[in-house]
């Protein structure tokens, strides 16, 4: 792994294995030394451009474009399948009756695995519309040598959630993410993907909760509708009995199949064996880079508590941004 | 779903190097940028249909890699500067990319132009270094120059480069 000459660079870091451009990346280090950042990442962008224009007869630029093109062939034929396999399933039900739907239903039901039907339980049992809050633990690598208060996290199903995390309050209400960074100021957006939490970057806790956001609002890593679905679809999936504080619960560990870096690595999900409430959540990207969430006493909030004038002043200084 | 598909890897086609060029100017000529590339191309995917076709989908694109940048810079050194520096780039990418030419190789025309312009020794490095694709070593022994001596006419050459597409692009200084 390098991470040299841009802006962005670590020169601490290893550069052995790309040999062939360690050129380049010697003299965009040499460019960008002495200069402001802003020229630095000039210089850079002239290097990349230079670069484009060799690059562009290569084989480098196929690979980027076949690779990307592979990732959403595997994603798009996974829901084709189940598109399939939904179609094919109605129309030997509508064929044959009754009787036979009974039967495709038992054997379909019959085939998951025990993990799938459980994941399944829990997946509904996340998007019904009863207020479930939870506390925020950030686990952070060691060398940080930051120690995080503990967020609270309110969730009503799948419409709406509310952190709060030090004086920071973000949410979501249907279509509207917001954030309170001041009892003053509010962002607002159609997508938590474009909320810039910049003016929060001291709050580890946020920035974390942005790159939760990263992949969609449908699939919106702080929401465990999402987090459940998400593991249906891209994680291998096993299901071990455990308990947890004298209680007997599935314990349900995702392993990430693809190689996305945004994604947890794993996921772990304890639930309710009765119920399949989740009691606990494990959202894990490296040993030592996690973070969790444990379910509090029940305690129901009122409907304004997942609006953003809740949490600001009265006549907050509100700032729209639309998608790009 | 397979025109979806075409057409979207059409935009991949025509997109693909102004997006390189960004990442390799945020990050640097390292591995994550094919990483950064593929994901910030998968989450356009996805998200296509928040897309608002009456806008620019390179400016679109961007939007979604500057966040992956952002992200990457927090899990990384975290640099205060990094949203000033992405604004900056992606100035100067929008201005590139309003250039005439349907493909981003005829909006880099500007930049051949400007390689051109070159006095022949510094144009002669960059030739050597970028079209010819030559190894830093194998610069110095064509032009029969010191390696040391090849590593600052190919600074100076790109800073040169730089001050004439700031010109040409109307840019103004940083």
């Amino acid at each position: 792994m390098i991470m040299q000459s841009g802006p962005f660079s670590d020169d601490r870091r290893d550069h052995t294995s790309r040999h062939a451009n360690n050129d380049r990346i010697d003299a965009g280090k040499r460019d960008a030394t002495d200069v402001d950042p802003l020229r630095a990442a000039e210089l850079s962008l002239v290097d990349a451009l230079l670069s484009s224009l060799s690059e562009s007869t290569g084989g480098q630029r196929e690979r980027r474009i076949d690779n990307v093109m592979a990732a959403i062939d595997v994603s798009s034929r996974r829901q084709r399948i189940t598109a399939r396999t939904i179609r094919s399933v109605t129309v030997i039900a509508v064929a044959a009756g009754l009787l036979l739907a009974v039967s495709l239903f038992w054997i379909h039901t019959g085939r998951k695995s025990l993990a799938d039907e459980v994941l399944f339980a829990v997946h509904q049992a996340t998007t019904q519309p009863i207020d479930r809050v939870y506390t925020i633990h950030r686990i952070l690598p060691a060398s940080t040598g930051s120690q995080l208060p503990h967020g609270t996290l309110y969730l009503r199903g799948q419409k709406g959630f509310v952190v709060t995390w030090s004086d920071v309050v973000l949410g979501r209400w249907e279509d509207q993410f917001w954030l309170v960074s001041e009892r003053q100021r509010v962002t607002l957006a159609d997508d938590f993907f474009w909320i810039d939490t910049d003016s929060v970057t001291d709050r580890l806790g946020i920035e974390i909760l942005q790159e939760l956001s990263l992949q969609s609002k449908h699939v919106s890593l702080v929401q465990l509708a999402s987090v459940a679905g998400l593991m249906q679809h891209d994680y291998d999936v096993s299901l071990n009995a455990e308990t947890l504080n004298g209680l007997p619960v599935d314990l349900l560990v995702g392993h990430l199949r693809s190689q996305s870096k945004t994604l947890p690595r794993t996921i772990r999900l304890w639930a309710s064996v009765d119920t399949h409430v989740v009691y606990r959540t494990e959202l894990r990207w490296e040993p030592d880079n996690a973070i969790c969430l444990e379910l509090l006493p029940e305690q129901s909030v009122s409907m304004d508590w997942y609006q953003f004038a809740d949490h600001c002043d009265a006549e907050p200084i509100v700032h729209r941004i639309s998608s790009p | 779903m397979p025109d979806a598909r075409k057409l979207f890897e059409a935009l991949v086609r025509e997109h693909a190097d102004m997006l390189v060029a960004y990442l390799t100017a945020a990050l640097g000529n390292v591995p994550e940028v094919d990483d950064l590339f593929q994901e910030a191309m998968i989450v356009a995917w996805r998200r296509l249909d928040d897309y608002d076709q009456t806008r620019p989908f390179s400016a679109w694109l961007r939007g979604i890699a500057r966040n992956l940048l952002l992200a990457h810079s927090r899990r990384q050194s975290r640099q205060p500067h990094i949203p000033l520096v992405l604004d900056h780039l992606e100035n100067h990418l929008d201005r590139l990319n309003r250039q005439k030419g349907d493909s981003w190789q005829e909006k880099l025309e500007v930049l051949q132009d400007c390689v051109g312009r070159l006095p022949g020794h510094y144009r002669d490095v960059v030739h050597q270094k970028y079209f010819h694709q030559q190894a830093l070593v194998q610069v110095s022994e064509t032009l029969s120059i010191s390696v040391d001596a090849t590593k600052k006419r190919l600074q100076r050459a790109r800073s040169m480069i730089l001050d004439c597409l700031k010109v040409k692009l109307n840019l103004g200084e940083a």
